[in-house]
């Protein structure tokens, strides 16, 4: 810096000979000016004379080199500083803000989607998995608009808009077996943004884009039902939320377990080229990996599943009922291993009715009365009581289903034969408190907690607010609601030695790397004493006893070959919104058993709801239980079938 | 002036090689500072001493130059071999990501297949899809089995009643998967999607299924393509 002044001034130094006197001052000053300078004026004037003619020509014309050049190295000395000043700015002061707005530019947060968990029956059969897949999306109005371009359209041969947008529908149409007339509707739309094809398989999607470059892919995820309707009630369904931008559940069990199904997503944040998506290679920053979600292994039986759905449809079809529903337990552990509904016609429900519609169980309520008064040692099963045609509760008159004077009936033959009469006399000796007692202990009027979204607990008035006659209803099943899960729950503990083990229908999930988390067994509930459910047991056989007329129960058509079935019909007049009062021909027909009564296996309740005929639902289960019998492979039994006197002459 | 210099260059040059320590000297006399310098010049003789200085240096590099000839040669072969190296290299990174990217098509064209297939498979193994397999190849239900008891004594007891397995009415099995992503791969068009499984090969799957299904919604793994296609706000499943 220093040294550069100093020789672009030493030469006219030398011009005026002085270069003696320069010497010394030329390379350490950095204002090689000021010793001719200090002189003033006047001896700068005389300068030019004394030196050389030619020189001094040139020295004269320009008025004054030095000050050009002290003006200039000012000049310079300026810009310098303000270009010092800026780089300080930029460099230091501002360079965080500057930092991060230049990453802004082309910082890029991809978001990296978490695949959503699979729902698999016990047996590992997926019912519900997801696959990637395409939407197909186009902006009709810049198609119009590119292919309306006069350089385009100068080119000789080249379609219209609307004779590309029908090549682009027919080419679609071929690849995705679609409608062409529908996308070519479609695409002639003046909008901005259609979807043309909301989930196509990727390579499909690709050939597509590859060949028409109007049409965009967005990311997709599409939730396959392999088996259909299959445990449909209980899985519910998924779709694609533009709004998440992932698949989010809409009904049932995936909407319920969306959390542990969608896992989460991931994210990188890369580096893309100024206004496109290229990712620079190299350039990611931070990366999380997609967490994937966690598989929801249910305690449904795929194949029972099928089953149990296709005879329930076929029996709700047939008996023309308005729907039904039907829920098979294991015994022993409580798990839900079918649960189906179906609606009039045999069509699969929408909704998950077993779960979320309670109803009157009817007669089938009557094991609370009994198990209450087996529990307190009230009754033995052959004790005999005359039974009249009808009583008197309260203000009210209950008959039984059948007319009948006085007639002697063993405890078998009440229950066997479902005389309402005859549990009402043994209610009215257990007592109400204990009969509550009863209730609360087999989970009527609570949810069961099953995991299945909007499970309703069912209705039992409460104990403060019974009147005379509400004790007359109770015990024979009117007046209380529950949903065909609570009445299965109820039949389980009976089945299990008396006690209930809520039900549940998720018996594991799975995460991503395999391992398997059981979903811990609910806490059994003590209902009865292991004797009493016994007992009970026995006399449930008597339902489905096949014998002479008294002696008939009224479940005969339950009974299997080589299996003892304990079980319970029922009956329960549904109220008829009209008058307030309990109709006369319309009927929740229900039906819950279990077998091999001795050590059941499984536990089936059934309900049909309002069907014409009044048929019952024994068939049914009759049905259900040798399809069972046969897939549980469970040993016949070769005790000859259980009859006992219901009637005594 | 000039001419006398050189002739004395020449002359100092072969006549007295072991100059090299002036040269040091020279060295240090140019860098000695502006004074020595002043003084130098103010003697008068400067010109001439300085360019007897400046060739005697001049010679020193000349005679050292018989050392720098492989030196310049190495570097150039250095320097042309790494230029050859990093073209060869940099060609080759090329070829191979061209190679990485084939390669990696073609895992993504497998992966695809694999959920492809995986997804058929599922479809195929459902139950309501073997049940309607079964029936189309003229399989029925069993119906409720008679048992034979064979018991230690030699004796044996039926238990239940035998019957044959009648069709009867077939019950509308619960609809069969409905398979929304469905379009068939060009690769294979036409055959996934449409047939779930072999024997609908034979006959037609559609109707098959189809007439199986008793108000569920449409099955149609064949036609999900085209309904979700013409709807676009149709849901996966349809249900």
């Amino acid at each position: 810096m220093a040294r550069l002044p100093a020789t672009l001034t030493r030469p006219p130094s030398r011009q005026a000979g002085r270069g003696d006197r320069w010497g010394p001052g030329a390379p350490g000053s950095r204002r090689p000016a000021p010793p001719p300078g200090r002189g003033g004026g006047p001896p700068r004037r005389p300068g030019p004379p004394s030196g050389p003619p030619p020189r001094a020509r040139r020295a004269l014309t320009p008025p004054d080199p030095r000050r050009r050049l002290r003006t200039g190295r000012l000049l310079l000395v300026v810009l310098l500083l303000v270009a010092a000043g800026k780089l300080v700015e930029v460099q230091a002061i501002d360079a965080g803000s500057l930092a991060a707005d230049a990453a802004k530019q082309r910082m890029t947060r991809l978001v990296v989607p978490a695949e959503r968990g699979a729902i698999l029956d016990r047996n590992g059969t997926p019912l519900a998995f997801s696959v990637e897949a395409k939407a197909l999306v186009a902006n009709p109005r810049r198609i119009a608009a590119d292919w309306s371009k006069p350089e385009v359209r100068a080119v000789p041969g080249t379609p219209t808009p609307d004779q590309r947008k029908a090549q682009i529908a027919q080419g679609m149409a071929a690849i995705l077996h679609a409608d062409p007339l529908a996308l070519f509707q479609e695409l002639t739309s003046d909008r901005a943004y259609v979807v043309l094809a909301p989930l196509v398989d990727p390579t499909a999607a690709r050939t597509i884009t590859t060949e028409f470059p109007e049409i965009a892919s967005e990311d997709r995820e599409s939730r396959q039902y392999p088996a259909g309707d299959v445990g449909g009630s209980v899985v519910g369904s998924a779709s694609w939320s533009l709004d998440k931008g992932r698949v989010r559940g809409n009904v049932g069990l995936e909407s319920a377990q969306d959390a542990t199904l969608a896992g989460s997503d991931g994210y990188r944040i890369v580096d893309t080229a100024e206004g496109s998506d290229a990712v620079i290679p190299g350039s990611t920053r931070a990366e999380q990996p997609a967490q994937a979600g966690r598989d929801v292994v249910l305690t449904l039986d795929s194949d029972l599943q099928y089953t149990v759905q296709d005879k329930l449809s076929a029996y709700v079809a047939r008996t023309g009922a308005k729907d039904g529903s039907a829920v098979v337990l294991d015994a022993k552990t409580g798990q839900v291993l079918s649960l189906a509904n179906a609606t009039a016609g045999g069509a699969p429900a929408p909704g998950d009715a077993a779960v979320t519609t309670p109803f009157e169980p009817g007669s089938v309520n009557k094991v609370v009365t009994f198990a209450g008064a087996l529990e307190a040692g009230l009754i033995k099963p052959d004790d005999v009581l005359t039974v009249p045609g009808n009583i008197k509760v309260a203000d009210r008159t209950i008959n039984d289903a059948w007319v009948h004077g006085p007639v002697p009936m063993t405890m078998n033959g009440i229950l066997g034969k479902s005389s309402n009469v005859g549990t009402l006399m043994t209610a009215q000796r257990l007592g109400p408190d204990r009969f509550a007692q009863m209730l609360s202990n087999l989970g009527v009027g609570t949810r069961t907690g099953v995991e299945l979204p909007g499970e309703s607990s069912g209705s039992v008035p409460p104990r403060a607010d019974w009147s005379g006659s509400t004790f007359g209803n109770l015990p024979i099943g009117q007046g209380l609601s529950m949903t065909t899960l609570q009445m299965a729950s109820i039949y389980q503990a009976v089945a299990n030695g008396g006690v209930r083990v809520p039900p549940r229908v998720i018996s594991a999930t799975v995460g991503p790397d395999g391992v398997r988390t059981p979903t811990p067994a609910p806490a059994g509930v003590r209902a009865m004493s292991p004797q009493t459910a016994q007992t009970l047991r026995q006399m449930l056989q008597s339902v489905t006893q096949e014998a002479k007329s008294p002696n008939q129960g009224t479940g005969a058509k339950a009974a299997m070959d080589g299996y003892p079935v304990a079980g319970k019909t029922g009956t329960a007049q549904q109220v008829d919104p009209n008058c307030g009062c309990y109709a006369k021909s319309t009927y929740w027909i229900t039906f819950a058993g279990m077998f091999p009564a001795d050590d059941p296996r499984y536990v089936v309740a059934l309900m049909l709801d309002a069907p014409p005929g009044g048929d019952s639902a024994a068939p049914l289960f009759h049905d259900i239980g040798t399809y069972l019998a046969a897939h549980g492979n469970v040993p016949v039994s070769t005790a000859p079938p259980r009859v006992v006197p219901l009637q005594l002459p | 002036m000039s001419s006398s210099t050189l002739e004395r260059t020449t002359s100092t040059g072969t006549a007295r090689p072991s100059r090299v320590p002036t040269t040091g000297r020279a060295t240090s006399t140019t860098k000695a500072g502006a004074r020595s310098r002043a003084e130098v010049a103010a003697r008068g003789r400067t010109r001439a001493e300085r360019a007897a200085e400046r060739a005697a240096t001049r010679a020193a590099a000349t005679e050292a130059s018989g050392g720098t000839a492989p030196f310049v040669l190495l570097i150039m072969v250095l320097l042309t071999s790494g230029l050859v190296a990093t073209l060869w290299l940099s060609t080759a990174a090329a070829a191979d990501s061209y190679r990485l990217d084939a390669a990696r098509q073609a895992t993504r064209d497998r992966t695809e297949e694999v959920e492809r297939l995986h997804r058929d498979v599922a479809a195929m193994q459902s139950a309501p899809a073997l049940a309607a397999a079964a029936q189309r190849i003229g399989m029925v239900p069993a119906g409720v089995p008679a048992v034979i008891l064979v018991h230690p004594d030699g004796t044996s007891q039926v238990v239940g009643t035998p019957a044959k397995a009648r069709a009867g009415s077939p019950p509308p099995p619960p609809a069969v998967p409905a398979n929304p992503a469905t379009p068939a791969s060009p690769a294979a068009p036409g055959a996934q999607g449409t047939a779930p499984d072999p024997e609908a090969l034979a006959n037609d799957p559609r109707s098959g299924v189809q007439a199986a299904t008793g108000g569920a919604p449409a099955p149609a793994p064949a036609g999900a393509g085209t309904s979700s296609a013409a709807v676009p706000a149709a849901t996966p499943g349809g249900r």
